[in-house]
């Protein structure tokens, strides 16, 4: 177009804009004029002057309708009509504030709900890593049949490189051997967690140091790697964020290491890492052989490679390994997993089924809307007809209504939107209590960009999806009947039809999300039920890490903790006190664990690579007891089991005892360690204990054996006679008196650690239930709505059936009868869908079926319960009615 | 929006263009003018003849002044612009063509 004719259109624009009202006089005077013009030329026909003002009309073809055309070609006559529907549209909302008030509040807590659980997910699950392109990153590991999750062994880790294909790059991390670091500032130990890393991880994650410069490739060899990169915490607080540590020597373990870098503040990767060493740090023995598995493997895929690509190719090669190296690598696999899956584990599972609730709950919000606009655009049929008698064609009036749909979102949105920040608050501040894994970043659930523009799409989809069945109804008006009948339309059968499936749909809906809610409800009831094998209640764990050359001395481990236990019994208000190098339930501990494979003497031989495997554990003779875990048979350890020179013997827990010994008595049968390696040792059977739970309240627990003595790094555990967290102080002042320069943490009572390992469990189901609730007030509520509309529809023909003799009990059941059928469909319908949907949950349950008859009895029962009662009221209503009122009205 | 009864699509355009080509007239005179000069054979309803009008000016190739009509009222009077002036003319080599085409077939004889 040319600039003049730009020109020409903005006048008009500006003359719509500013002169609106002129223009429309113009029209007005423009008609007016050839209508006066035509009715002259007719007069002078011979017709009479009103004769002829009603054909001089009538060939025009009426005044209004061609003004609205002349208006509708009009330059932006589309922006005109949106400012004039949505004035208008805010206009209807203000006058019928119930109605309003009804709608917004509903879409505010179904479109609110689902922007705080994306928060949530965009947080956590889309965010979380803070690495360059982490979707791409995957976590690899060694599996065996018991065990579901063990490290690499270096020379597998070597193989795996060579054979892969599917990955740019694999590097590697060992989270174990530095993981107590003793790193001494201003001659003061403190601990730190040190990781072991070769020179590829951090280019493979896309981090590059903030100072200083990365591992080189010949710091990974044997005897190398004198050489440290600092976390920026670390750097910060221990070295006063000193930028010329660079070069300087520091001491870990009481050896020397220089500086070489320090990273950005973010990077604490893995777990709450404070400083990394390189490969060459990982002594001899280690790296040589397939028995040792320290390595965490992790690969970047390369471009259009999937996961389960990856997979395949990696079970080959471990396959390929296994019987190259029967001895140590028979059963072995390997699990490739999505990085991310690794640190939120089941939470993604749960976030998912979180996330698919709040969908269901906003369907059935829209549902509500959708059923409460219909029935308001019933009531505004002649206001239609009345339109389109004016000239308003029928896209103008789909128009009308849909932009009446979008305010209304919009309000609902904006509230909305409250209601999803203020969740977010209790979100970040619950979540970041119960996921202690700093690399999730719960404090960044928020309201940002993306979460708004999620707001914003959900809206939008609200307002399409309730506001498109209302607008094409309203549009269908016909002229006649509302205009002749004055105002009292009767409802179309059709109408009704409408309202009846709408109410099915969101029973159904309801029944899905309140049945899920079922399911893992009762399953938290279980886990809560269920016992870890050891006493709960009035138990403190503190750990300690005991560093050093000192240390690494039995004698010196057996004074330091003897002469602790006997402080720590001494103390007011403790019952006992016991050292376990892990205690049970501490999540997250499938790689800390550490186990062994067995053989029992005198069983029947096996192949090497069948060789079971269990947990072993190094307790303190106390410990059962104070843990009060029973004793089954034989004894548990003495005193002087400590400090004999010979093997002491093992205590098996129930598991060990049934998978191995099937009923026959196991004292003093032994048990062969070492098998693998080659360094033999029998050792005989001295107890059987309970079992407890090690990784969760919900994994089966494991066979396991457990030796008397103390590692370098334990978890004290005391049984108090009052609340346990008071213990805390006396303890760090016992620890202190023995040894001034060691210290306690990771302070936690029992409580604490059931409901950690319960979290995410109670977690959705706590969010389930919320959901649950606003999806069975708002089907109630639906029902409630479209009965009492059935009953006011026809309250004219109660009156003529009770005027005819009908009693109201009849009246009664006639309304619960006709308004229970869609409810009642609905039900059944959605137990047809639930029974499809929970098998997919089946792993998320514990202790309780997918199908379990109970959950679902008890739904259906509630659902039909509150329809029931959503029809009653209104069904009682319609008993009431006054048979002359209701004649009367006609 | 209905078509205008009777009009090959996109001619009532040019006839307006034409008959304001030759004098500044309102809207009622156009009315009059289409019927006398189509001796009734061009059905144009009054109906749609101002949206038309108004389509007109929104492109630039009329523009409206209100003026005292001789029957001593104001009326809106519509002028052809240089660009209407130029449309006409591409529009009425359009229809030159297009009819001469349509003669041609309609001429031809059955074999």
């Amino acid at each position: 177009m040319r600039p003049e004719r730009w020109l020409k259109k903005l006048t008009f624009w500006m003359r719509l804009v500013l002169h609106r009202r002129e223009a429309d006089r113009e029209l007005d005077d423009e008609i007016a004029y050839h209508v006066e013009s035509k009715t002259e030329e007719n007069i002078a026909k011979g017709m009479t002057p009103k004769a002829a003002r009603r054909a001089a009309r009538i060939e025009l073809g009426g005044v209004e309708q061609v003004k609205e055309r002349m208006r509708s070609v009009r330059a932006g006559a589309w922006l005109d009509t949106l400012l004039q529907d949505i004035r208008y549209g805010l206009r209807m909302l203000r006058k019928n504030r119930g109605f309003t008030a009804a709608a917004i509040l509903t879409l505010a807590l179904g479109i609110g709900a689902n922007t705080a659980i994306f928060s949530v997910v965009d947080a956590v699950l889309l965010k979380s890593l803070p690495f360059r392109d982490a979707s791409q990153l995957v976590a690899i590991s060694e599996t065996y049949p018991s065990i579901p999750e063990i490290g690499a062994s270096v020379a597998d880790f070597e193989d795996w490189k060579e054979q892969s294909n599917c990955f740019t790059q694999l590097a590697a991390y060992d989270p174990t051997n530095f993981a107590h670091t003793k790193l001494l500032v201003h001659n003061e130990p403190l601990d730190a967690q040190g990781v072991i890393v070769t020179h590829d991880l951090f280019p493979l994650l896309g981090i590059s140091p903030m100072l200083g410069r990365n591992f080189l490739p010949q710091e990974d060899a044997l005897g190398e790697g004198a050489v440290v990169i600092l976390s920026n915490r670390t750097w910060t607080t221990d070295f006063d964020a000193n930028p010329r540590i660079l070069g300087q020597s520091i001491t870990l373990n009481q050896k020397p290491y220089t500086v070489i870098g320090v990273l950005p503040p973010e990077i604490r990767f893995p777990g709450n890492a404070d400083l990394w060493l390189p490969l060459g740090n990982l002594d001899k023995d280690d790296r040589t052989n397939r028995f040792y598995h320290p390595l965490f493997v992790i690969g970047r895929l390369k471009l259009a490679v999937t996961v389960s690509q990856a997979r395949a190719e990696m079970s080959g090669i471990a396959d390929r390994l296994a019987s190259a190296y029967s001895q140590t690598n028979h059963q072995f696999g390997v699990s490739v997993r999505p990085l991310i899956e690794t640190y939120v584990g089941g939470l993604r599972t749960y976030l998912l089924v979180l996330w698919a609730a709040v969908g269901l709950v906003l369907l059935i919000a829209c549902a509500n809307v959708a059923s409460l606009l219909l029935t308001r655009w019933s009531t505004r049929q002649q206001e239609m007809a009345v339109r389109s008698a004016l000239g308003a064609n029928r896209l103008r009036l789909i128009r009308q209504s849909l932009t009446e749909s979008i305010v209304l979102a919009g309000l609902g949105g904006l509230l909305g939107l409250v209601v999803a920040w203020v969740s977010t608050l209790w979100f970040s501040t619950w979540l970041g209590k119960i996921f202690a894994a700093p690399i999730l970043r719960v404090h960044r659930i928020r309201i940002d960009p993306a979460v708004v523009g999620m707001t914003l799409l959900i809206s939008t989809i609200s307002a399409a999806l309730f506001g498109v069945l209302p607008a094409i109804r309203a549009s269908r008006t016909d002229l006649e009947r509302p205009l002749q009948s004055g105002g009292r339309a009767s409802q179309p059968a059709h109408r009704q039809v409408t309202h009846r499936v709408l109410i099915a749909g969101e029973v159904a809906l309801a029944l899905i999300v309140l049945i899920t809610t079922g399911l893992l409800v009762r399953t938290l009831r279980q886990l809560l039920a269920t016992s870890p094998g050891f006493r709960v209640d009035h138990l403190l764990t503190v750990r300690i890490s005991l560093p050093g050359e000192h240390y690494k001395s039995d004698q010196a481990r057996i004074a330091f903790y003897q002469s602790l236990l006997t402080r720590l019994r001494a103390l007011p208000g403790v019952e006992g006190a016991g050292i376990i190098d892990q205690t049970p339930l501490v999540s997250n501990s499938a790689s800390s664990l550490a186990s062994t494979r067995f053989l029992v003497v005198g069983a029947p031989p096996l192949k090497p690579g069948d060789y079971p495997v269990a947990n072993f554990r190094q307790v303190s003779p106390t410990y059962f007891h104070t843990m009060g875990i029973p004793l089954l048979t034989g004894r548990t350890f003495r005193a002087d089991d400590l400090t004999r020179d010979e093997e002491s013997g093992m205590v098996i827990n129930r598991t060990l005892e049934q998978r191995f010994f099937r009923g026959e008595n196991p004292l003093g049968r032994e048990i062969l360690l070492g098998v693998a390696a080659g360094h033999l040792r029998k050792i005989p059977i001295i107890g059987v204990v309970g079992d407890t739970r090690d990784l969760s309240v919900d994994s089966p627990p494991a066979a396991e054996m457990y030796f008397v003595g103390f590692g370098q790094v334990s978890t004290v555990v005391v049984r108090s006679v009052t609340a346990p967290a008071n213990l805390t102080p006396a303890i760090r002042a016992s620890v202190a008196a023995v040894d001034p320069s060691q210290s306690i943490f990771a302070v936690e009572t029992g409580e604490e650690l059931v409901d950690q390992s319960i979290a995410r469990q109670r977690f959705s189901a706590t969010l389930l239930a919320l959901f649950s609730a606003l999806a069975l007030i708002l089907a109630a509520s639906g029902i409630y709505g479209v009965a009492s509309y059935a009953v006011a529809q026809r309250t004219h023909e109660i009156g003529v059936r009770m005027a005819l003799g009908a009693e109201p009990k009849i009246v009664l059941g006639l309304v619960l009868r006709e308004e229970m059928v869609a409810p009642l469909i609905g039900i059944a319908v959605g137990v047809a869908c639930a029974m499809g949907t929970t098998t997919a949950l089946s792993h998320l349950l514990y202790g309780v079926g997918a199908k379990d008859p109970v959950t679902y009895g008890a739904v259906c029962l509630v659902l039909a319960g509150a329809a029931f009662l959503a029809c009653w009221i209104p069904a009682r209503r319609a008993m009431r009615v006054d048979p002359m009122a209701a004649l009367r009205h006609e | 929006m209905s078509k205008p009864s009777d009009l090959v699509q996109g001619t009532l355009d040019m006839l307006l263009l034409k008959i304001l080509a030759l004098e500044p007239m309102n809207g009622f005179a156009v009315s009059q003018r289409l019927k006398q000069v189509s001796g009734d054979v061009l059905q144009v309803s009054d109906g749609s003849l101002y949206p038309a009008l108004h389509k007109l000016e929104q492109e630039g190739w009329i523009t409206a002044e209100w003026k005292t009509s001789d029957k001593g009222r104001r009326a809106k009077y519509y002028s052809l612009t240089r660009l209407g002036r130029r449309q006409l003319e591409r529009e009425a080599d359009n229809w030159g063509r297009l009819s001469s085409a349509i003669s041609r077939v309609v001429k031809l004889k059955e074999a």
